[in-house]
């Protein structure tokens, strides 16, 4: 098994001062210079979505109808966020919700608490209590104050809806709703201004700012603070930044934002559909399903936040918290009847980390059988970046399938004919091994030691590296230097909603650098990603073109590079 | 190797804040638990031989012959039960109020059966049946026959009783629609049932085994297909009164326990509370860790009516029971216990047990849901009856 | 940032009023005595569907043995037999890939519905959404996606590269959205149209009003995807524009009864009975005329239907199954071949149920059934099945079997954009392009 010290030099950038400087309130910023990525325009997705109205009109308010399906680009539904609009029925169904989230804000339970000011009549406009509230709800909503027209057309449509239906609240219902179907609500739309720091550059504008930042940190809209210190401007200056994302990241919500990263990385939203066979999986249910994500979330924050440890870790950590319904899953005792607990896997079980934890392998296998294909599909694009091709059109089968002994035993056996195959072997050489390694892991993540009364057999190679079974398998990913260097760029391509320019490729290297330097922690990545220039840099109009975008890919010439 | 293969068995631990003392273990012996999967009353199904009389009526039956007995006439009897089964408190179910009082017209007849004459009870005349020999005698004329094994002496008279009652009776697979539908409600709604097996050397023939019954603080989960699920976490309710420690062995895979008195809190849903005398078990173990086999012992005949009885009309017209005629039955089958008068108080029983692998875990961890400590944490069952003869009878 | 006054000066007006006729140009609607035409005289509206399915058919098994006119239908495609003389199959067409690489299950339903090989995403708008245009401008719903395996993602149906339109998953969520608390029956006596709507179709059009002020600060790239959603907001507003109006009466339109789902998901038995329901709910939506435009997705296009029970699905057996040597083809994956062909089958008797004067709601439909591969063993992109059910209200000749080996799939689209009035000489990219619709089919 090789050791590695360094990552690897990924996009063959030129030498850089290797200023190791940690990242503090008040410190420069000597990362490299960028030339940045355009603006965005990014739909909310539906946990934004749910989290602001939560964090604006308190947990209380139910959401109700569906919500128009996220999309994924690159990876990530961060990033798809910048390709989605909205269709008619997607609007159908944002302006159903709206209406019914609007209704319970201006309902009894809700009303005294979220509208401060009472109208001189309730029958009646009252223009002076509507602008009050919409003007601070609006703030919120559109993560901006509202422009001077903005808000006389909303008191001037509150006042006249009040009036045609006889009743105050009813005014105000309605330009909640409305509010809620805006394209500057469900649009985070980002604005770019000239750089004063840099004369011909061009930076994100305050409140863009404050959105980006927001949503990076904690997934969820500006704050009141966050906003105000937009206002005065303090983004703008390295300190004043430095001071707001050190808010930020000490407080317990930066929780929520590593949670949002790994959900959208790990591809949860892929649970939405998937389904097991019941019979052949009788342990796996909705509940374990919902189970599962939550046990791989609290084994990350436990061991990225609260813990504030090394990221390569969350591939060998035996530590995780488990509900009694995944102790029957798991096969292990859990004393408490409702909640979670901590658990260690002992030493000497085959489980260690989050490849093996039910959300892993129940995610990437069929209803009916594990797929090693896919899980290595899977560990390839989700923590290593890699793209593996699709597999080229007709392809004829037939030679896979050895007509006279059609029962394989194991899917060792089964998948020997992916191997052996010239044409099938170039794809699945970077798959299978990879998958077989998690094969004592069943679809619905129980664990076992034979297939069809067959030893399941882990041992295996991945890009140069051995290892002897899935505990073993576990530590060459640990070491993989491809795993760091996707965290930083895929967590950086969450933040800005787009893949990385070719151009901040070298200052993307410096980042996997000082995260290597730091001992690979994450909150410390996401301050210094957050307190940086480029994060904020947009490119000048028409250097667009010349930024083309990098790709993720990289196969062979990149396990190369590791040797 | 017995590093990761400890899990792949659930076992018996000692977990939580502080260690419930338990016996040392040999290194060489294991403990296994089980949670109860399905517990129901053992009516040995024969087809046609088992009641040569015949089945015993249907509920509308026995009314419509009941009223014709109190003086009704057909046409007023046929109207009465006309809304079959109808409403209590509502004209539909006027009848219900004269089949209450059907022995004197004045006494409930429920909690006071003698006051009706005993109607005759269809029971079993054919010789198999599954329990135990809890006497000893293999010459009695209450024995029965062992299906499976051709034992002899067989005692199981709680069987006569009911196996000619179409509720009780049912092919297997199939459970009897009564058993069936009291367990159904049970599994979920009451606190699990344990079962440890400790001291196992050789899953298959182990000579000195502990088996110990008692309750869970927590409800059993099921799976996706509705099965009692497998492998879930139990911490075991200290209630003493589901405390059941019994000496057994196993032999080619079956355990069995030496006689003991057995108590198990329920639910007044099916019975408050069992309480069996000289009572065993046997138990096959499968290869995919369940238990199946049975539980049989002595039984306060009476406790068994009043469970069915307390209920009165509720479960007498559904189930098709004929209270009465399930008192004067019981009371004559009863085949143990005889008191000052010579009347037997205890009747031979069979119950059919099933369990699946379990984590059974004894904790002493204040802090997590627990049984209070007087008294049950089980909310009786609202019935539409008279509860206060057997609770009486109880001193509750 | 002016307000575009007229418009809603004039709304507002109405709004003191009671009773609403908002005048706009295109409710102009009413049918004649008989119910067979609008008053004006012009026949009943053109309806457009498609029925797309994954893992194809058996070749040699579907084709009719004959071309042209008085085919029969071959054993795969038996219960599709009663509609023989209303349905065109055509057979033998390709997609061609110009060098880029072909993503199994995917490409070939790009090919037929968007004229184009995607590399990564979809490129353009699907064919419905074109045709919806043309025809599906007047309705409640420019058209209406439903899909059997329980992932709104399934539906094909997109206006644009970055505007896809979700697919329902439940019968019952259909029947709520299409005939629950704003359906306005076009047949019920009283109508009233109600404030609260009037209130929120003014409220609406301050959101539209910021439209061009908000496009001109944002990029070009995103001026599309703004402007996407706008139109999404007209859309809206033409819903409730129409909520406002009293419907014209259609004699052949009554509310389906209210469905209960089968269990969603992929269990073949449950996907076919929620499809059953679904095909009520549409045709039921297009006799009353809440949308011209349908997709119906029978499931992902990786097919994952599955008997109960078991664990393998229609996807890994037409890759795994051993080909029965006396049968000459897989007989499991099979089996879900003949489940499809029976719900499509059933979908158009459904539409064949509605009596519309002298003839069925069928008659004036046209139908795109197909699936996106020749034969799924080897993701092959020829010969794939595709089928044109329906009269089309007579703008399309039926009852033939069109043999079109090695000729480009887009030639189908090109023939339903055709003759369904979308004003298009040739469509498709690089080889896929074409100008040639099927000539033996136009009128």
């Amino acid at each position: 098994m090789v050791m590695l010290n360094t990552p690897a030099r990924v996009f063959g950038a030129l030498g850089f001062a290797a200023a190791i400087a940690l990242a503090g309130c008040g410190q420069k910023d000597d990362s490299p210079v960028t030339k940045g990525g355009p603006v965005s325009l990014r739909r909310l997705t539906e946990p934004e979505y749910r989290q602001i109205i939560a964090d604006v009109f308190g947990t209380t308010i139910k959401v109700p109808g569906r919500f128009e399906p996220d999309v994924r680009d690159n990876g990530l539904i961060a990033v798809g966020t910048s390709r989605e609009s909205v269709a008619g029925t997607g609007l159908e169904q944002y302006d159903l919700t709206a209406r019914g989230i609007a209704a319970q804000v201006v309902d009894d339970a809700h009303k005294a608490t979220l509208i401060p000011c009472t109208p001189a009549k309730v029958t009646d406009k009252d223009d002076a209590c509507a602008t009050q509230f919409i003007a601070n709800t609006g703030r919120l909503l559109f993560r901006r104050p509202l422009t001077q027209d903005e808000l006389q057309t909303q008191v001037k449509d509150a006042g006249e809806s009040a009036t045609k239906l006889g009743n105050f609240y009813s005014g105000l219902e309605l330009s909640v709703a409305a509010m809620l179907v805006s394209p500057q609500f469900l649009f985070r739309q980002e604005v770019s201004e000239p750089d004063p720091d840099n004369k011909g550059e061009r930076r994100l504008d305050a409140y863009s700012k404050a959105s980006r930042l927001s949503f990076f940190l904690w997934d969820t809209t500006p704050d009141s603070d966050l906003l105000e210190a937009a206002a005065k401007g303090d983004l703008n200056s390295d300190d004043g930044l430095a001071k707001q994302v050190d808010r930020m990241v000490k407080s317990p919500r930066l929780a929520s934002g590593v949670r949002a990263y790994f959900t959208d990385m790990l591809g949860f939203d892929g649970f939405a559909s998937l389904a097991k066979d019941p019979q052949i999986y009788p342990k796996y249910g909705s509940a374990v399903a919902t189970d599962a994500q939550e046990q791989t979330l609290r084994t990350l924050t436990d061991l990225l936040v609260t813990n504030n440890g090394d990221y390569r870790d969350i591939f060998t950590t035996r530590k995780t918290y488990l509900t009694r319904l995944l102790g029957s899953v798991y096969n292990v005792p859990v004393t408490t009847s409702t909640g979670w607990e901590p658990h260690e896997y002992p030493e000497g079980d085959p489980r260690a980390g989050i490849l093996m934890e039910v959300s892993f392998v129940s995610l990437h296998s069929h209803p009916g059988r594990s797929s090693p294909t896919i899980r290595g599909k899977a560990l390839r694009e989700i923590f290593l970046c890699q793209k593996v091709p699709d597999p080229p059109g007709n392809v004829n089968f037939a030679l896979v399938q050895d007509t006279k002994n059609p029962a394989f035993h194991t899917a060792r056996a089964r998948l020997g004919a992916h191997i052996n195959q010239p044409t099938c072997a170039g794809c699945h050489k970077i798959m299978d091994p990879v998958g077989l390694a998690m094969e004592n892991f069943d679809s619905a993540g129980g664990f076992r030691s034979t297939e069809n009364d067959s030893p399941i057999v882990t041992a295996g190679e991945i890009d140069g590296m051995k290892f002897d079974d899935s505990v073993g398998f576990t530590k060459v990913i640990h070491d993989h230097p491809q795993a760091p260097v996707c965290l930083v760029n895929r967590i950086y391509s969450y933040g800005t909603g787009r893949p990385a320019t070719k151009d901040e490729a070298e200052w993307l290297n410096y980042q996997v650098k000082q995260f290597a330097a730091s001992g690979y922690k994450v909150p410390e990545l996401m301050r210094r990603i957050a307190g940086s220039k480029a994060f904020y840099r947009i490119s000048t109009p028409g250097t667009e073109a010349n930024n083309a975008t990098l790709s993720m890919a990289g196969t062979s010439s990149q396990t190369e590079a590791v040797k | 190797m017995t590093g990761f293969h400890s899990f792949t068995r659930p076992l018996s631990l000692a977990a939580g804040l502080a260690l419930a003392a338990t016996a040392g273990h040999a290194s060489a012996s294991e403990t296994r638990g089980y949670v109860v999967s399905w517990f129901g009353v053992s009516t040995y199904y024969g087809g046609d031989s088992d009641c040569p009389d015949g089945l015993n009526p249907m509920s509308t039956e026995f009314y419509k012959r009941e009223l014709l007995r109190l003086g009704y006439s057909e046409a007023d009897a046929t109207k009465l039960l006309k809304d079959f089964p109808g409403n209590p408190g509502k004209p539909d179910g006027e009848y219900i109020k004269i089949m209450a009082t059907r022995g004197d017209k004045k006494t409930n007849v429920y909690a006071h059966p003698e006051s009706a004459a005993d109607p005759g009870l269809k029971e079993v005349k054919g010789t198999k049946a599954y329990g135990f020999n809890l006497d000893g005698k293999t010459d009695s004329p209450i024995s029965f026959t062992d299906p499976d094994t051709g034992e002899k002496g067989i005692k199981n008279q709680y069987y006569r009783t009911l196996g000619c009652i179409r509720s009780f009776r049912a092919p297997p697979p199939a459970h009897p629609t009564l058993a069936q539908a009291q367990w159904d409600v049970l599994r979920d709604e009451m606190p699990a049932w344990l079962i440890e097996v400790s001291g196992i050397t050789d899953p298959k023939n182990s000579d000195n085994v502990t088996v110990t019954i008692s309750r869970a603080v927590d409800h059993v989960s099921r799976d996706a297909t509705g099965a009692v699920r497998s492998d879930m976490s139990f911490k075991v309710d200290p209630d003493p009164r589901t405390h059941n420690v019994l000496h057994g062995s196993i032999k080619d895979g079956v355990l069995t326990t030496d006689a003991s008195t057995i108590r198990i809190v329920a639910d007044p849903f099916l019975i408050p509370e069992f309480n069996w005398k000289q009572a065993r078990l046997k138990l096959k173990m499968g290869d995919d860790g369940s238990l199946k086999g049975i539980l049989g012992g002595y039984h306060d005949w009476y406790a068994l009516y009043w469970s069915y009885a307390e209920s009165g009309w509720v479960e007498e017209h559904s189930a098709s029971v004929d209270m009465p005629a399930l008192y004067y039955s019981l009371k004559r089958n009863a085949d143990a216990d005889p008191d000052a008068t010579g009347q037997n108080q205890s009747i031979s029983t069979a119950y059919e047990v099933e369990a699946v692998p379990a984590f059974v875990i004894h904790t002493e961890d204040k802090n997590d849901k627990k049984v209070s400590d007087a008294g049950s944490a089980v909310q009786p069952r609202r019935v539409e009856a008279n509860m206060g003869g057997w609770l009486r009878k109880l001193g509750w | 940032m002016t307000m575009n006054a007229s418009r809603r000066n004039v709304l507002r007006g109405m709004m003191g009023g009671a009773a609403v006729s908002v005048g706009l140009p295109f409710l102009d609607c009413f049918l004649n005595a008989n119910g067979t035409a609008l008053a004006s005289g012009a026949p009943l509206p053109v309806a457009f569907g498609t029925f797309f399915w994954g893992c194809g058919l058996n070749p040699g098994r579907w084709e009719p043995k004959t071309t042209g006119a008085h085919y029969d239908m071959n054993i795969e495609t038996q219960p599709l037999q009663p509609f023989k003389d209303r349905i065109n199959v055509i057979s033998g067409m390709k997609v061609f890939l110009d060098g880029k690489g072909a993503r199994p299950h995917f490409t070939g339903e790009m090919a037929i519905l968007t004229g184009d090989v995607p590399r990564e995403q979809p490129n353009y708008a699907s064919l419905d959404s074109i045709v919806a245009d043309t025809i599906g401008t007047r309705t409640r719903f420019r058209s209406l996606e439903v899909t059997g395996t329980g992932k709104p993602t399934d539906s094909l149906s997109r206006r644009s590269a970055s505007v896809s339109n979700p697919a329902e998953i439940s019968p019952a969520a259909l029947y709520t959205r299409v005939f629950g608390p704003d359906f306005r029956d076009p047949n019920s006596a009283d109508f009233k149209p109600d404030p609260r709507t009037m209130v929120r179709r003014s409220v609406l059009s301050g959101v539209t009003d910021q439209r061009e002020a908000l496009l001109k600060q944002v990029g070009a790239a995103d001026r599309q995807r703004l402007d996407e959603y706008f139109t999404a907001v007209r859309q809206l507003e033409q819903q409730l524009d129409l909520q406002l109006q009293k419907p014209a009466p259609l004699a052949a339109c009554t509310s389906p009864a209210q469905p209960t789902d089968a269990e969603i998901g992929t269990e073949i038995d449950s996907v076919v009975a929620n499809h059953k329901l679904f095909a009520q709910i549409l045709a039921h939506a297009v006799a009353c005329d809440q949308t011209h435009v349908t997709n119906v997705v029978f499931g992902e296009a990786t097919s994952p239907l599955r008997k109960a029970g078991t664990a393998m699905t229609h996807h890994i057996y037409t890759h795994e199954e051993p080909m029965d040597p006396q049968l000459g083809y897989q007989p499991h994956a099979t089996y879900f071949m003949g489940r499809i062909v029976e719900t499509l089958a059933f979908y158009l008797q459904t539409m064949d149920s509605i009596k519309e004067g002298d003839g069925t709601l069928l008659d004036r439909s046209l139908i795109l059934a197909h699936s996106e591969t020749g034969f799924a063993k080897i993701h092959a992109l020829e010969n794939i099945p595709m089928f044109l059910a329906g009269g089309a209200g007579g703008r399309i000749k039926t009852g033939m079997h069109i043999k079109a080996d090695g000729e480009p799939v887009t030639r189908v689209g090109l023939t339903v954009q055709q003759s369904l009035g979308v004003p298009v000489d040739s469509w498709g990219t690089m080889s896929l392009n074409t100008s040639k619709p099927i000539s033996e089919l136009m009128v």
